[in-house]
């Protein structure tokens, strides 16, 4: 019994290291933005805006931008690019150059100081609970609807995990 | 410097949008209020040097709004009105305006009357307390500064004006929409996750144990309740 115990801890731990394999953070926008030494001083904070979709991403890092201007903080975009069992969990069906500039490019236009965090994993909500040190504050983006959507569910299971989740309505029209 | 704070109320946004322009090249700050209601709410967070009053506005109606602050403020009132009969002009001043606009009017005129009654009245001292000291918290709201345990705290602008609004109402359950309209103005009232996002940092920032509050309360389902120690 002990014996299979083992094996099954020994199976459950290959499993977890096995949800993530890569992980980079790449300097988007790094600039003074006008902040004093004392305001970087005191900028202990980071927001956390959570890829979802394009356009749900772009309002989530709009409102982002505007928290982190009235808190003085910083801003990380964490982008879990899930690479599907059959593949190699190195070898992603999108290349993560193509990634890395794309998302270089949507932090580089954001007006605060933003970065970018790249993720390969096998389940991104699995990812995000654990990489999250509670209590974290998150953006997450996208519509919101009667029932619960992709992004809603995500907002919840966050919160249920102590994080500060705000969700940046994304409108009919903008998604369309 | 400023020439003075001016607070418009009128519920045209029009006549806002443009009066904030003219009084703000003139040098003038300007604040501004959709109602008389916003505009009690406003006098009580902040200090103005002068209103300007809209007789025909809906729900609490110019005349009704400048008793209301005339009971509790010496803040000269200029009413602005479409109505030039001698009985709106006699209510109005016995209300207690203290000058009568008729709209409409040309700017030279308005800027005038308004550098009239600030002459009249010289600028009023601040009616809120200067500074203040809790526990091991003591703001100025003057500096804008905040010292916890001696040290100066860095509080964002908007964090202050959280804590001042606050801690001007001690004991009194701010609901969010109050706090959030308040702060971040009229097209907000919804977004409660911001508030809680200000407060946590409130606490992380003034409270001795940040996960126990003692001065910054939550009330379930409303809002938020500074708790001043019973020294105070």
């Amino acid at each position: 019994m002990s014996a299979y115990l083992g094996v099954g801890y020994k199976e459950m731990q290959d499993e977890r290291q096995s949800r993530m394999a890569y992980s980079r953070v790449l300097q988007g926008n790094v600039g003074d933005f006008g902040h004093t030494h004392e305001d970087l001083d005191d900028r202990r904070i980071e927001l956390h805006v959570i890829f979802t979709q394009v356009p749900g991403t772009l309002r989530a890092l709009e409102e982002a931008t505007t928290l982190a201007k009235d808190l003085n903080a910083r801003v990380r975009l964490l982008v879990p690019q899930v690479v599907p069992y059959p593949l190699d969990l190195k070898s992603p069906p999108v290349l993560v150059e193509f990634n890395e500039s794309r998302f270089l490019a949507m932090a580089r236009a954001q007006s605060v100081e933003t970065d970018v965090q790249i993720y390969l994993c096998r389940d991104a909500e699995a990812l995000l609970i654990e990489k999250l040190s509670s209590p974290s504050i998150v953006i997450i983006g996208g519509l919101r609807r009667w029932w619960p959507t992709r992004e809603t569910r995500l907002a919840r299971k966050l919160r249920q995990k102590g994080h500060h989740v705000v969700f940046a309505e994304l409108r009919e029209a903008a998604h369309a | 410097m400023s020439a003075g704070r001016i607070l418009v109320v009128d519920d045209d946004p029009q006549i806002r949008r443009v009066m904030r322009m003219t009084l703000t090249g003139e040098g003038y700050e300007v604040e501004d209020a959709r109602s008389g209601e916003e505009s009690e709410d406003k006098i009580r967070a902040e200090r103005f040097d002068l209103i300007l009053l809209d007789v025909n506005m809906p729900g609490m109606g110019g005349i009704e709004a400048c008793k209301n602050i005339r009971a509790n403020s010496e803040i000269p009132i200029i009413m602005l009105t479409v109505r030039n009969t001698e009985e709106d002009k006699v209510a109005a001043l016995d209300a207690g305006a203290d000058d009568f606009v008729t709209k409409p009017f040309g700017t030279p005129e308005l800027l005038a009357r308004i550098r009239a009654a600030l002459r009249r009245a010289p600028l009023a001292p601040e009616s809120d307390p200067q500074k203040l000291a809790w526990g091991d918290v003591e703001v100025d709201f003057g500096a804008r500064t905040v010292r916890v345990r001696g040290t100066p705290t860095r509080l964002t602008p908007k964090e202050f004006d959280v804590l001042r609004y606050l801690v001007l109402r001690p004991n009194r359950a701010i609901p969010h929409r109050e706090l959030l309209q308040a702060i971040w103005g009229p097209d907000y009232g919804d977004e409660v996750e911001y508030l809680r996002v200000f407060i946590k940092q409130l606490r992380r920032k003034l409270e001795p144990a940040p996960e126990k509050p003692v001065y910054i309360l939550t009330e379930p389902w409303v809002g938020y309740r500074f708790q001043p120690p019973p020294s105070l």
